[in-house]
């Protein structure tokens, strides 16, 4: 009775769909923070008759049956549509409105690339993320500024105290990809590039399609709360028809074995 | 001569292929969350009726036909569309209308609905596990630091606004000469031909399983009871025989 296993590949399938749903709802609140979805395939198929070939009873057999072997899930996929922007007012929370991610430098020298706005200065002024990575180009405060405005094409300048006209003391550019999806993740709202994604494309933000800076504000997740329970009841409910059908094998099988009886 | 099926017989074949139903069952439910899955049609065949005949018939014409024992089962694809859901992501291809992507499989051109793309570490504009969209033109290649790849509704595929390719559509084949092959992918046993109208594409959605768990356990309750029913039949046939065979001799 394949039907048992072929269920259970789906049990196990759905398990992993509640994991990432689960990661979902925890990071509802993580600044661009993008939401991921679990990518069904299914398996191969088994051969129980091949069309052409005589069956029982002397027909031709017109179609092959093939039974699948039930399904996995083959990938997660992370969607990168927009994430609302929430109003935070501090002048260094920064928010992309459009396609493109920050930079930053990791610590092993390779870039790192997000969606997390959520900046700070360090002791020198350098402009860095919260978990004190800093971001490229890098951009360093004057101790002595009194405000610092970033214009919606990254173009930072900074109140001197004593000089009347602003002071324009670095650039933030942004980087592209073909293909956003094929980035690998590494935690703390951070991704790293892949052959999948594409090389970068930095431009300035609002070029080459890319989006513009919104200073005084952070991208929220784009975790839709109503999507995810949908998708947690759909996941449930699909559980629960593979467990019936668990069921339904079993009694299959008993009703089998008692014809004796 | 074609002998008249036992009851045993007729009962055993009917459970046989009803278990295979319900492992084809299993995969249909199993794959309620597979992009482009498209569920298996199943149906009981039955074969030939048989000529029933009294021992004092011989050489006589028989008294009637009694319905041939189900033989097989006939298989079809559903080729009913999955519902579309957005994504956002630029290489998720979803296809309004019916027809199908080409793939260059292991196995040769594969047909898909899972629109699920990616690129490989070529440019190559491929499925989930890896194998090459077809273009007009062959594989499709995206040129190598291209940053915005738009795929038209009419399936052209371009870099950067310059036009690459042009995705090929197939026309849904025979449902019944369908052979999944697993990840999406479907190969005709009749030839494949190029869609006369051509499905929309839309990019930013996947098309969701067509497979429905409703459905499914309307059919599989079906089935259930079906077997139940056989089963019962089975034994009241044995209950008979063994009743033939104690009180033979007995006035």
């Amino acid at each position: 009775m394949q039907a048992l296993y072929t269920a259970g590949t789906g049990m196990a399938g759905q398990q992993t769909r509640i994991d990432v749903i689960a990661n979902n709802l925890a990071n509802m609140n993580t600044p661009g923070f993008k939401t991921v979805r679990a990518n069904f395939q299914d398996l191969v198929y088994q051969n129980l008759a091949t069309p052409g070939t005589t069956a029982a009873g002397g027909t031709v057999v017109p179609t092959g049956v093939e039974v699948g072997l039930g399904t996995k899930v083959g990938s997660t996929d992370r969607l990168f549509m927009q994430g609302s922007l929430a109003q935070t007012q501090n002048p260094l929370n920064l928010a992309i409105s459009g396609a493109g991610f920050f930079q930053v430098t990791l610590p092993d020298g390779t870039i790192g690339y997000t969606r997390d706005g959520n900046f700070q200065l360090n002791g020198q002024g350098q402009l860095m993320t919260s978990n004190g990575f800093l971001v490229q180009p890098a951009i360093t405060i004057p101790q002595n500024a009194t405000s610092v405005s970033i214009g919606a094409d990254g173009t930072v300048s900074a109140n001197i105290s004593g000089q009347q006209a602003a002071q324009q003391i670095g650039q933030l550019q942004l980087a592209g990809f073909a293909n956003p999806a094929g980035l690998s993740p590494r935690g703390q709202n951070l991704f790293t590039s892949t052959q999948a994604s594409g090389a970068p494309l930095v431009a300035t933000a609002g070029q080459q399609g890319l989006g513009t800076i919104q200073q005084g504000y952070l991208e929220e997740s784009n975790v839709s709360l109503v999507d995810e329970m949908v998708a947690l009841i759909d996941a449930e409910r699909a559980y629960e028809a593979m467990a019936k059908v668990v069921t339904s094998g079993d009694q299959m099988l008993q009703m089998a074995s008692s014809m004796n009886g | 001569m074609t002998t008249a099926p036992t009851a045993a017989g007729t009962a055993a074949s009917a459970m046989t292929l009803l278990e295979q139903m319900t492992d084809g069952l299993a995969n249909n439910l199993a794959n309620v969350n597979t992009p482009g899955f498209q569920s298996i049609v199943m149906q009981l065949q039955g074969g030939p009726p048989v000529n029933v005949s009294r021992a004092s018939d011989a050489g006589v014409a028989g008294v009637g036909t009694l319905a041939g024992m189900p033989v097989g089962l006939w298989v079809a694809v559903d080729q009913r569309p999955g519902a579309v859901q957005l994504t956002g992501n630029p290489l998720d291809l979803a296809l309004t209308g019916p027809g199908y992507f080409l793939v260059n499989s292991p196995t040769g051109p594969a047909l898909t609905r899972d629109g699920a793309f990616r690129l490989d570490g070529a440019g190559q504009i491929v499925t989930a596990r890896g194998d090459p969209v077809l273009g007009t033109n062959g594989p499709i290649v995206v040129p190598a630091g291209a940053k915005v790849i738009r795929v038209g509704e009419d399936g052209t595929v371009s870099a950067d606004g310059a036009a690459v390719a042009q995705l090929r559509f197939a026309a849904p084949p025979d449902p019944t000469a369908m052979v999944p092959l697993g990840g999406g992918l479907y190969q005709s046993t009749a030839p494949i031909a190029p869609a006369t109208t051509p499905p929309h594409v839309a990019q930013g959605s996947l098309e969701m399983s067509n497979a429905s768990s409703i459905e499914g356990m309307v059919q599989l309750i079906t089935i259930l009871r079906a077997y139940q029913q056989l089963a019962d039949a089975m034994k009241m046939d044995d209950t008979t025989k063994t009743l033939a065979t104690q009180n033979v001799g007995q006035v």
